[in-house]
C-alpha cells in the first residue's frame, strides 16, 4: 500500500468542480483509493464521499492507494490535483 | 387563459405543450422481499438516468458550450458513486427495503449532509443531488422522467418559473415559446426569451393548471392570445398568422444595415444591450449599431472561482472585435445576483444593500483585476467605455477613477500596453445619482439610464413583487421628468447620455426617448429593427412634440393616451 500526506493550500480548500474531476479520475485505476480527513476515511471515487468532505484551505489529508499499479496511481493523482489548480504541498 | 398575463417578447407560437414543474415524487416505506429483483431494478434505473443524462450533457454542449455541460458531467458521476450506491444496495439486501425507498433514503441523508454545510457553494450541491434523485426515483417506480431538454418536436414550454439552469437544459432548437406563471417583464425568462426571440408570457397565474403535456397550444404574444386545443378554425388562422408575422420579419430586415434615421434624418442610434458574448449573433444578426450595455456578470457567474486576468481579456476581446462602439459594465452582483466565492453577508434588503459599486469597493482585487482586463483588451479600440454601476454621490465616481489611475499606474510600472484615453461614465439608476446629474457630469465622459432599477428605487416598488407591480410603472411622468432632468445635466455638461434599460426597447416609450434627445437606446437586440423602421417614418419634430406633451402629464394613463393618438395621428 502507498500513502502520502499533502496539505490543500488552495484558498477555495477542496471545492467542488476539481473534486469531481479528482474523484473522475481515481475511478480510472483499477486499485482502492481512500482519502483520508480528520480521521474520515472515504472512497476517492465517490464525489459525494469526497464532496462531503469539504476539505477547507490548509486542511491536510493523506491518500491512500491499495493495489493496482500504485505508483503509477499516487503520481497520477497528484498530477490531478495540479492540473485542478489545487494547490498542494506535499509533506 | 386567454389573457392571463404579460407579454414579454414578441411572436407567434404553435406547438405540443411541455410542463416543467418540479413536483416531489412520494416515495412509500416498503419493504421488497425479492433482494434480486431490487438490485436489478436499481441498477436499470442507474443506467438510464445515465444515458439521459448524457444526451443532456451533449445537447448543452452543442448549444451552449462545453462550460454549461460540464455540471451534467458532475451528475452523472453522482448516479453512479459507489458509496451512495453500495448504501443504497446495502439497504435492499439488509433491511430489505424496496429499490425507490433505499434510494430516497440513501440520496436523502446526502441532501442532509451538504444542505448543512457553511459554504454556499456546496449548499448548492443538495440542488445536484435532488436534481438526480428525482431522475433515478421517477425510473424506479417504472415512470419516464418528464424531461424537456430531451424533446424533438416543436414544443411550448409551460412553468411555474423557470431558473437559468432550467433553461440551460432546454433544447431550444425545438422550444417555440414560454408560458411562465410568475415573473414580470424584467425576468429572467422574459429577458432570455426577448434574446433569443423567443416568444413568451410571463406572470400568467394558474397556466399550469390549463395545460396538460402533449396538448396542442397556440401562443399569440402580439394580441396577447393563448389558445390550449384550439379547433381546425383557430388553429388555422393562427397558422397564417404565424406566416404572416414570418413575412413582417423579413420586411423589418430590409432596415438591418441601415442607420437609425427620423423621417427628416436625425440619427437616434440604437444599440443592444449584452449578457454574455454568446449573444453577440443576435447583435449583428439584428443590426445594433453598438453595445450600449455589455453586462460582465456572466464571467463571475459562471465559474467556480474568479476568472483570472487572461480569461477575462479573452471574452472582453471577442465581444470588442465584433461590435463597436461599446459601453461595457463593470461587475453588478450583489442584489438577487451572487456569486459563490464571494461571501457576502445577509442582507434584510439586499437589492438597498452592499451590490455592484460598494462590493466592488470592499472586494478591491476582484475590482482591480477586472479594470486592468478591460483596459488591455481595449488596448486598440477607441471605442471602448467602461461604466460603473449604482453610483449614488459623487465621491463614488471620484474613488472609482483614482482605483482607475492606480491600476494605469501599475500597467505602466509594468510596461504593458493598455488603451488610456477610456471613457469613464457611470449608471444613472439611483434617484439621488438622477438628481444630482449635474455635479456628476463634471466627473464624467458619459451617462446612461438604467431604468429598471431607477423606476424600483424611485417608487421603492421591488421589480420582482406581483403585489407591488402596479406601481412599477415606465410610462409614469415622474419617472420621464426624472429622466428630463438627467439629460439637460448632460447635455449642457457637453457629455452624452443614453438609455440601456428595458424601457428602450418598448416601442412607445422608445419614441419617447427618442424625442426627449437620448444620445442612444440600448435594448434587447430583438426590438432595434421594428424601432428603426418605426423612427423612418416620423419627423423629429412630431417626436419633440410628443415629448414635450408627456412630460407635462400627471400620471401613466395619460401618458398612454398621448402617446397612443400620437402614433394614430402620425402612423
Amino acid at each position: 500500500m502507498k500513502k502520502k500526506t499533502i496539505v490543500i493550500t488552495d484558498e477555495a480548500g477542496l471545492h467542488a468542480r476539481p473534486a469531481s474531476k479528482i474523484s473522475k479520475k481515481a475511478s480510472e485505476y483499477p486499485g482502492d483509493i481512500k482519502l483520508i480527513f480528520e480521521g474520515k476515511e472515504i472512497d476517492l471515487k465517490s464525489i459525494l464521499a469526497v464532496m462531503s468532505l469539504a476539505v477547507p484551505q490548509n486542511g491536510e489529508v493523506t491518500l491512500t492507494v491499495d493495489g493496482g499499479d500504485e505508483d503509477k496511481t499516487m503520481q497520477g493523482l497528484l498530477d490531478a490535483f495540479g492540473e485542478q489548480g489545487i494547490d498542494i504541498k506535499e509533506d | 387563459m386567454m389573457k392571463k398575463g404579460k407579454m414579454a417578447s414578441k411572436g407567434i407560437a404553435i406547438g405540443n405543450v411541455r410542463t416543467m414543474e418540479h413536483k416531489e415524487i412520494t416515495v412509500e416505506d416498503k419493504q421488497c422481499d425479492d433482494v434480486g429483483a431490487s438490485l436489478k431494478k436499481l441498477n436499470e434505473a442507474l443506467e438510464k438516468s445515465t444515458q439521459d443524462l448524457e444526451k443532456i450533457r451533449d445537447n448543452a454542449e452543442q448549444s451552449m458550450g462545453s462550460e454549461h455541460a460540464e455540471i451534467f458531467d458532475a451528475h452523472i458521476q453522482m448516479v453512479n458513486d459507489p458509496e451512495m450506491k453500495g448504501q443504497v444496495e446495502a439497504m435492499i439486501e439488509g433491511e430489505k427495503l424496496c429499490a425507490d425507498n433505499a434510494y430516497n433514503k440513501v440520496a436523502n441523508q446526502f441532501i442532509d449532509i451538504f444542505s448543512n454545510m457553511e459554504d454556499e457553494y456546496f449548499k448548492e450541491r443538495a440542488a445536484d443531488i435532488k436534481d438526480i434523485r428525482t431522475r433515478v426515483l421517477t425510473y424506479l417506480q417504472g415512470k419516464t422522467p418528464n424531461d424537456p431538454s430531451l424533446i424533438d418536436k416543436d414544443t411550448i414550454i409551460v412553468a411555474h418559473d423557470l431558473t437559468p439552469s432550467d433553461t440551460a437544459s432546454l433544447n431550444l432548437e425545438y422550444v417555440k415559446g414560454f408560458i411562465t406563471e410568475v415573473g414580470g417583464l424584467t425576468s429572467h425568462t422574459a429577458i432570455m426569451a426577448r434574446a433569443l426571440g423567443i416568444p413568451a408570457i410571463v406572470g400568467a397565474q394558474g397556466a399550469l393548471e390549463d395545460v396538460n403535456d402533449g396538448d396542442t397550444l397556440a401562443l399569440d404574444a402580439i394580441d396577447h392570445n393563448v389558445y390550449v386545443n384550439p379547433d381546425d378554425a383557430t388553429l388555422e388562422k393562427m397558422q397564417d398568422k404565424l406566416s404572416a408575422y414570418k413575412t413582417y420579419l423579413e420586411t423589418l430586415n430590409k432596415f438591418k444595415d441601415k442607420e437609425t434615421l427620423t423621417k427628416d434624418g436625425v440619427k437616434v442610434p440604437l444599440f443592444a444591450n449584452l449578457g454574455s458574448p454568446k449573444e453577440l449573433q443576435g447583435v449583428t444578426e439584428n443590426g445594433a449599431e453598438g453595445i450600449g450595455l455589455f453586462r460582465t456578470e456572466f464571467l463571475f457567474m459562471e465559474s467556480d472561482s474568479q476568472p483570472d486576468e487572461a480569461t477575462q481579456i479573452e471574452a472582453y476581446k471577442e465581444v470588442f472585435e465584433t461590435v463597436q462602439p461599446v459601453i461595457v459594465r463593470t461587475l453588478d452582483i450583489g442584489g438577487d445576483k451572487n456569486i459563490p466565492y464571494i461571501k457576502q453577508p445577509k442582507e434584510d434588503n439586499p437589492f438597498l444593500g452592499k451590490r455592484a459599486i460598494r462590493l466592488c469597493f470592499d472586494e478591491i482585487e476582484l475590482f482591480k483585476t477586472q479594470l486592468r482586463a478591460l483596459l488591455i483588451a481595449a488596448k486598440d479600440q477607441k471605442n471602448v467605455r467602461i461604466m460603473l454601476p449604482m453610483v449614488a454621490v459623487v465621491s463614488e465616481v471620484r474613488r472609482a477613477k483614482s482605483i482607475v489611475e492606480e491600476v494605469q499606474k501599475e500597467l505602466d510600472a509594468e510596461n504593458i500596453t493598455y488603451q488610456k484615453n477610456i471613457d469613464i461614465g457611470i449608471m444613472i439608476e439611483i434617484p439621488s445619482a438622477a438628481l444630482n446629474a449635474k455635479a456628476l457630469a463634471e466627473e464624467v465622459d458619459f451617462f446612461s439610464i438604467g431604468s429598471n432599477d431607477l423606476i424600483q428605487y424611485l417608487f421603492a416598488a421591488d421589480r420582482m413583487n406581483e403585489h407591488v407591480s402596479y406601481l412599477y410603472e415606465p410610462y409614469d411622468p415622474t419617472l420621464l421628468r426624472l429622466m428630463h432632468t438627467a439629460l439637460e445635466a448632460a447635455h449642457e455638461a457637453g457629455i452624452d447620455i443614453g438609455v440601456c434599460g428595458e424601457i428602450a426597447g418598448q416601442l412607445d416609450l422608445a419614441l419617447v426617448l427618442a424625442g426627449m434627445g437620448m444620445d442612444e437606446l440600448s435594448m434587447s437586440p430583438s426590438s432595434i429593427l421594428e424601432i428603426r423602421k418605426t423612427l423612418s417614418k416620423l419627423n423629429s419634430k412630431a417626436l419633440q412634440t410628443l415629448t414635450k406633451d408627456v412630460l407635462n402629464a400627471k400620471e401613466a394613463s395619460e401618458v398612454k393616451t398621448i402617446i397612443k393618438q400620437f402614433k394614430d395621428d402620425n402612423l
